[in-house]
């Protein structure tokens, strides 16, 4: 890894929801680097903590929520910065795609409209020359007939194409940085393998940063060229996407590359499941936080919290005690 | 032998705001004793038409479906309540398939309770620990209710409902979609092993090929309504015969390798409301002809029971790619 800053640095971001009688922690300390242009999967299950992180970032958490810690964008911090400050980074400097393009999208307004409307808002342009960078980058998402699409309203829009026009709107004021939560969840396979491509060629022509969150290793081994592993508001692994996957070092890492359904594997054998499930929000963790489920637990594991340390093998970092040697799952 | 369940030209048209929607059209096939069948395709393809209609909750416009040899469409309602201890179903929402009014063991007992009443409580009690212990809940759980439980418990909970009958099918309409990876393959390995130990058939319906390869031995391909491809799995899988089934089998996303270039360009469904003519694929088929609008293609099997629905699969099967002509987009 350079030592020259990222794009975005996350250094000891914490998230905690106050509640009655106990809070809940949903982002424990995590560091995160992100450089320019490079794409980034953050993943984990829900209840992981990686939407509440991604929507850290822009400053969308809930006002209930405390954050702590630090989030610089290209050297300027986030956290704490004004409410209008906020807004002008949004959209214009980072652009957010949420999971659901049924509900992300105003009902009772045009795809043009919202286009235009945002472009404006970021931008000094007039309506006409809006609604013309609106067409071009609607073609430039790969909606076809943009034309016609721009007077449409998002029900008359395909998932996928919703999809794509969520894409355009997030992209229209040239962003550095686009975050994506689980772009592809609600989409068929055959509509997520168009989209997969489609940012991977945006960040290629535009040079946009990519983060990547999702619950699905192979969308991000697919996609991204880094990897971040969340565990319970943790980073349990962090690396080259590629290394990361074909050799975890985290038993975590390798015990949800075991579950995950591969076409490649024997048809007639059991899958590597997990046993147990993660740990209750606002549980309170001494030690890893996999350890009740990690078949490679030890004493010291239950009681000493592992640091996320470089030096894995393959580059990254690991978070564990017992690492797998570069041995594979176990 | 009888099959446990037969589908023959199996319609169903639901009326809408936009006109008729033929969502499933000439469905035949057959489902053995303890055997396990994948239905698969894209949202609109039909697949849990197919399981709400085999279950009733939606009536056929055409065809007939058969239980045993006796005719389920027509079954009196009386009969089709005693059928419900044979024919079970798991649904994809483990939270809003149980009544949240019941605790766990309370919702398990049910189905105990309506087709064994001669059952003691104690003899019941027995039956609903043993199924719980089975599906891996704890006994500190039976007294819980659904919104005390994470998601797959609750998918554990409607499985133990659905197998306590000791019933000869599930249809299990993405049982899977709503959960974890890590919680996703405990309840794969919890459905093959009540297939392969009380020999209980599956209908497996899901949009994910990777975990339906993994629970069953031959795979039905829909699309649009209509099937395009129905075989044994090893084939299936390893040399799809239909442009379908290739195209989503390329767009699985799977650890272990790379998505083709071609998945990007796999576009979308046609619309329900105005099918294409001929071979409903032929839009998105990157090896359409002209002909293939012409007419509907036959589902012809071969002597191994590989079916496949499309007009060129002769050509295609002998080996002749280069004939491959560009990919039509989607419109």
């Amino acid at each position: 890894m350079s030592a020259e800053p990222g794009l975005l640095e996350i250094r000891g971001l914490a998230v905690r929801f106050p509640g009655d009688r106990h809070s809940v922690t949903a982002v424990d300390g995590v560091d995160l680097s992100l450089g320019r242009g490079r794409r980034l999967g953050l993943v984990g299950e829900s209840g992981a903590g990686k939407t509440q992180l991604a929507l850290a970032i822009p400053g969308l958490l809930p006002g209930a929520a405390v954050v702590g810690g630090s989030v610089r964008l290209d050297g300027e911090e986030l956290l704490g910065a004004s409410a209008s400050r906020l807004r002008s980074v949004r959209g214009a400097r980072i652009g957010f795609v949420f999971q659901d393009p049924q509900t992300a999208l105003t009902p009772h307004l045009t795809v043009g409209t919202q286009l235009v409307e945002t472009a404006r808002a970021h931008g000094k342009l007039g309506r006409r020359a809006a609604r013309a960078a609106a067409r071009q980058l609607l073609e430039r998402v790969q909606v076809p007939d943009p034309a016609t699409r721009l007077n449409q309203y998002p029900h008359e829009l395909s998932g996928g194409l919703r999809q794509r026009v969520l894409i355009a709107i997030a992209l229209i004021a040239g962003p550095q940085l686009l975050i994506a939560d689980e772009p592809t969840t609600a989409l068929d396979v055959t509509v997520e393998a168009g989209i997969l491509a489609l940012f991977r060629e945006l960040n290629a022509e535009l040079g946009t940063a990519l983060l990547l969150v999702s619950h699905d290793l192979a969308v991000v081994a697919d996609l991204c060229e880094d990897i971040a592993v969340m565990y319970a508001g943790r980073l349990l692994e962090q690396g080259p996407a590629a290394a990361v996957l074909e050799v975890p070092a985290h038993p975590y890492t390798a015990a949800l590359a075991g579950a995950s359904p591969r076409l490649d594997a024997p048809a007639e054998a059991p899958l590597a499941a997990i046993a147990g499930g993660p740990p209750a929000p606002g549980a309170v963790l001494t030690g890893c936080a996999f350890a009740p489920r990690c078949p490679r637990a030890a004493p010291r594991c239950v009681v000493e919290a592992p640091l996320l340390r470089s030096g894995r093998p393959g580059g990254g970092a690991v978070a564990c005690h017992y690492p797998l040697a570069g041995a594979g799952p176990p | 032998m009888t099959p446990l369940l037969a589908v023959r030209g199996l319609g169903v048209e639901y009326r809408t705001g936009r006109g008729r929607l033929r969502a499933l059209d000439g469905v035949g096939f057959d489902v053995g004793q303890a055997e396990a069948l994948g239905v698969v395709g894209e949202s609109g393809s039909g697949k849990s038409t197919l399981a709400r209609a085999i279950l009733r909750l939606v009536p056929a416009t055409r065809g007939s479906v058969s239980w045993l040899g006796r005719d389920l469409l027509g079954m009196a309602r009386k009969d089709l309540r005693r059928l419900r201890r044979d024919l079970t179903v798991v649904f994809q929402d483990p939270l809003a398939s149980l009544d949240p009014r019941f605790t766990l063991a309370t919702a398990v007992a049910e189905p105990l309770i309506v087709h064994s009443p001669e059952l003691t409580r104690a003899a019941r009690q027995r039956a609903v620990a043993q199924i719980l212990e089975r599906v891996g809940l704890a006994p500190s759980l039976a007294s819980r209710y659904p919104h005390e439980l994470s998601g797959g418990q609750c998918q554990r909970a409607a499985i133990a409902r659905a197998m306590i009958t000791r019933p000869k099918l599930v249809v299990c309409d993405e049982p899977l979609s709503a959960l974890d990876v890590s919680v996703q393959a405990q309840i794969v390995n919890l459905l093959r092993d009540f297939q392969r130990e009380q020999g209980t058939a599956l209908l497996l319906i899901s949009h994910n090929l990777a975990v339906v390869r993994r629970l069953c031995t031959r795979v039905l391909v829909l699309y649009l309504g209509r099937i395009m491809e129905l075989g044994p799995r090893a084939p299936l899988y390893a040399a799809p015969r239909h442009p379908y089934t290739q195209l989503l089998l390329e767009c699985v996303p799977t650890l272990g390798r790379a998505r083709p270039v071609a998945a990007a360009g796999a576009g979308e469904p046609a619309s329900p409301f105005a099918p294409p003519s001929g071979c409903v694929f032929r839009t998105r088929c990157r090896h359409a002809l002209g002909r293939c609008a012409d007419g509907v293609p036959e589902l012809l099997a071969d002597d191994s029971g590989h079916a496949v629905a499309c007009w060129r699969s002769g050509e295609l099967l002998a080996g002749a790619p280069g004939t491959v002509t560009a990919p039509s987009p989607a419109s």
